[in-house]
């Protein structure tokens, strides 16, 4: 029991098949914006599984909020065509199966998911990595004292990697699974 | 930044797959990172994958006969590679990552399967150069901006003039005389209409033997090709030069309106030429010459730009140029003496190959009994002339002013058997030059005996290698082609690709006793009696215009400027398309060298 705990709580490899995911949002606050979007792609070693990709539009009623509107480019009209949460959150943990998890300030991601996911009984993979913090880890062995966590575009430039269709889930999630790979090549 | 995460399905050849094929291939594509030094495709291997480059350098590399790698080509963005190797089975060439670099993989299995279900895809990579070169010439009729604009309807086709199958080919020629048309429509009840040119009616009488009474039915051309009187312009010229014909029906619904022809477009294009012409007919004086070659650049810029193609302006120009230079021998050249000289242009002009004006590159030759000093006069005259109409003098004094480059036959000749003996590089330059020469005015027959001469001396096996080593000294695609830095010149298309092509033509048709100038001509005939291939004839003069294009692009861009690098153009931002045909290009001139290696016998 405790060795399944522990080896589900190892970190996650650089060479292991895992699953970089991307969603847009309503707004800022887990606790009451609603998810908008999701987007993920498989990464195998240095491949970005492009062709099996994971992308939804979700369904959505609620108010709308122009700043993010503004960010992410969704407009109610798009998202009145999407599918109903609880169908692309069955659709998506299906789809992962127990493939860790990696994203860009994953946390936030998470917290939304997490909401969507708990009325439903279903559960993510426990295993997951934030590319921001990993940067941020290696800047602290570094420079000790000025590592700060790095914005999207800045960590894209640290990483050399191009940024692609940037405020669009899938783009964003390609540009995160890009930013993954470069970090294991770097390793 | 990219802009989308999927292949950009808007550049050729991904915009030739419909929806359900590009859908295909969005379905196939992964995205894969290599680092530096990465191999990406071996040679001699199986292709799992074609690639489409998304960031970063991949270069290709050739494996030589001698061992080791060149690299040939570099690959940015939105460049596809490894195809050939997916749809032979094997990869000719290797190609490696040269920075981090990002491309898309289509798999094999959906590459092969795209190529054989999406016949307009398929055919970009099974015909080759051809049919990009199509594409590019498309883009560029659009780019037009007055090409554009211009439509059939502005135009004024021919009248339509039809005949019933069973007219005698006598009857026939006379309506076209009559109706002053080039072609008559067959109306048979059973296979629809047809065409008959004025040539079909010629060669049915004069190559096939058959008899006025004879009639026209079985002569015509089926099924016509035509356009909508509505369409543009271009689509005519388009539609003329994909099923290499000269003319088309004009339709305007289902009914048959005209008929146009590729002399009628070009007018439309070209009226100044025609006004150049006539400014040169009535010029009196040598400023009056001038007047009228001042507008030569321009006229030639025009034409470009309305997509004419290269072999077309090229005879318009050296028609112009032989024009202007007749006109100048008779106003300087004293009367009494033009029956005694001939003035011969050499090299391009020789060729019909010049584009905008280079040096003066010409030579004399005189009567046997014409007085040295008189010859001496006149040439300093005429010289000064044309160096007035635009053509600066030749900085290595190649010009009829230099009493090295004035002379009568037995001066020439024994000239040219000094330049053999001795053949240093300035004298197989000389000999190259004097091999394209071309009288344009005087008394021409002169120059034949000293040219018959030429040929024959350069006939011989020895002269021939050591011209034939010279088209292949320039190693070839390559490591000029390499990756291109700022700062540099970019790619010198003369050294690299016009030359080993117009250099290996003209030895080829020395040693076959051709006696054509221009380097099509000498390629069409080089095909007919079996020396190369119809497909690589083909390919070497479609290579041959579009570095010529690439270079007339460059210069015309640059015109006004002192370029120091008037042959060099840019490779990094040609458009994709261009880049393509030039690495295509390239390759058709590293297989030229090849074959004159084994023609001539040539060490590498």
């Amino acid at each position: 029991m405790l060795n399944a705990l522990i080896s589900a709580l190892r970190p996650v490899r650089f060479d292991e098949p895992v699953v970089v995911l991307d969603l847009e949002t309503s707004g800022l606050d887990p606790a009451k914006d609603r998810i908008l979007a999701v987007a993920a792609v498989p990464v195998e070693g240095h491949r970005v599984l492009l062709h099996q990709r994971f992308e939804r539009l979700v369904h959505d009623q609620g108010p709308v909020n122009p700043e993010a509107i503004r960010h992410h480019r969704l407009r109610p009209l798009d998202v009145r065509g999407g599918a109903p949460l609880d169908q692309v959150m069955s659709d998506l943990v299906g789809w992962i199966a127990d493939r860790p998890l990696v994203g860009y300030a994953t946390a936030f991601d998470l917290a939304f998911l997490s909401r969507a996911l708990s009325p439903l009984g279903l559960r993510l993979p426990r295993r997951h990595a934030d590319v921001r913090n990993l940067q941020q880890q290696r800047d602290a062995r570094r420079q000790p004292e000025s590592a700060s966590p790095q914005r999207f575009e800045q960590l894209a430039q640290t990483l050399g990697v191009p940024i692609i269709g940037r405020h669009e889930a899938l783009g964003d999630a390609v540009t995160t699974a890009l930013m993954w790979i470069a970090l294991g090549h770097s390793a | 930044m990219l802009d989308q995460v999927d292949i950009d399905t808007s550049h050729p050849p991904f915009d030739l797959l419909d929806d359900a094929g590009k859908a295909t291939l969005k379905a196939a594509v992964d995205l894969v990172f290599y680092p530096a030094e990465a191999t990406i495709l071996h040679a001699e291997q199986e292709a799992e994958a074609a690639f489409v480059v998304a960031k970063g350098l991949v270069q290709a590399f050739d494996s030589r006969a001698t061992g080791g790698e060149r690299a040939f080509a570099d690959l940015g963005p939105g460049d596809l590679f490894g195809s050939h190797a997916v749809l032979s089975g094997r990869a000719r060439h290797s190609y490696r990552a040269a920075e981090e670099s990002l491309c898309y993989t289509i798999p094999a299995a959906v590459f092969r399967q795209l190529t054989e279900q999406q016949p307009r895809f398929g055919a970009w990579f099974l015909e080759g150069m051809a049919v990009k070169r199509r594409h590019r010439q498309r883009e560029r009729y659009a780019a037009s901006g007055r090409a554009l604009i211009a439509r059939i309807s502005d135009t004024q086709p021919a009248p339509l003039v039809r005949v019933k199958p069973e007219t005698a080919i006598a009857d026939a020629t006379r309506k076209l005389k009559q109706q002053r048309v080039e072609c008559l429509i067959v109306e048979d009840p059973q296979l629809g209409p047809g065409i008959v040119t004025r040539t079909d009616l010629l060669e049915a009488m004069a190559l096939s033997f058959q008899q006025p009474s004879d009639p026209v039915g079985p002569l015509a051309s089926r099924p016509v090709i035509s356009v909508e009187r509505n369409a543009l312009l271009y689509e005519a010229l388009v539609r003329m030069t994909e099923h290499h014909i000269e003319r088309v029906l004009v339709h305007e619904g289902d009914q048959l309106y005209g008929t146009l022809g590729m002399a009628e477009v070009l007018a439309h294009y070209s009226s100044a030429s025609h006004l150049i012409a006539l400014e040169l007919g009535r010029a009196q004086s040598v400023a009056q010459v001038a007047d009228a070659a001042t507008k030569l650049p321009h006229l030639v810029g025009t034409l470009f730009n309305q997509g004419a193609k290269m072999r077309f302006l090229m005879d318009l120009v050296s028609a112009l140029n032989g024009r202007i230079l007749e006109r100048l021998y008779q106003l300087c050249v004293p009367p009494p003496l033009q029956e005694q000289m001939a003035l011969l242009v050499l090299g391009s002009e020789g060729r019909s190959e010049q584009l905008l004006r280079t040096d003066q590159d010409n030579a004399l030759v005189l009567a046997d009994d014409l007085d040295p000093a008189a010859a001496a006069q006149a040439a300093a005259t005429l010289s000064a002339a044309i160096g007035q109409c635009g053509w600066p003098p030749c900085p290595g004094q190649v010009m009829i002013s230099n009493p090295q480059w004035r002379g009568d036959a037995p001066t020439w000749q024994e000239r040219v058997q000094r330049w053999i003996a001795e053949p240093d590089a300035a004298a197989m330059m000389n000999l190259a030059i004097l091999t394209d020469a071309r009288a344009v005015a005087g008394n021409r027959k002169l120059a034949e005996p000293v040219l018959a001469s030429l040929r024959s001396a350069l006939g011989q096996d020895l002269a021939l290698r050591s011209m034939a080593h010279q088209a292949i000294e320039f190693h070839t695609p390559l490591s000029w082609f390499g990756r291109i830095k700022h700062g540099e010149h970019g790619t010198d298309l003369k050294k690299g690709a016009i030359f080993p092509i117009v250099h290996g033509l003209r030895t080829l048709s020395l040693a076959e006793q051709i006696e054509a100038r221009n380097s099509f001509q000498r390629a069409d005939e080089l095909v007919t009696r079996g020396t190369l291939s119809k497909a690589f004839g083909r390919d070497l003069q479609q290579s041959l215009a579009l570095c010529m294009r690439l270079r007339l692009d460059a210069q015309l861009r640059h015109q006004g400027e002192a370029s120091a690098h008037p042959n060099h153009v840019q490779a990094d931002q040609l458009p994709r398309l261009d880049r393509e045909l030039l690495r295509d290009a390239l390759r058709i001139v590293g297989e030229f060298q090849d074959h004159l290696r084994q023609r001539f016998r040539l060490e590498n």
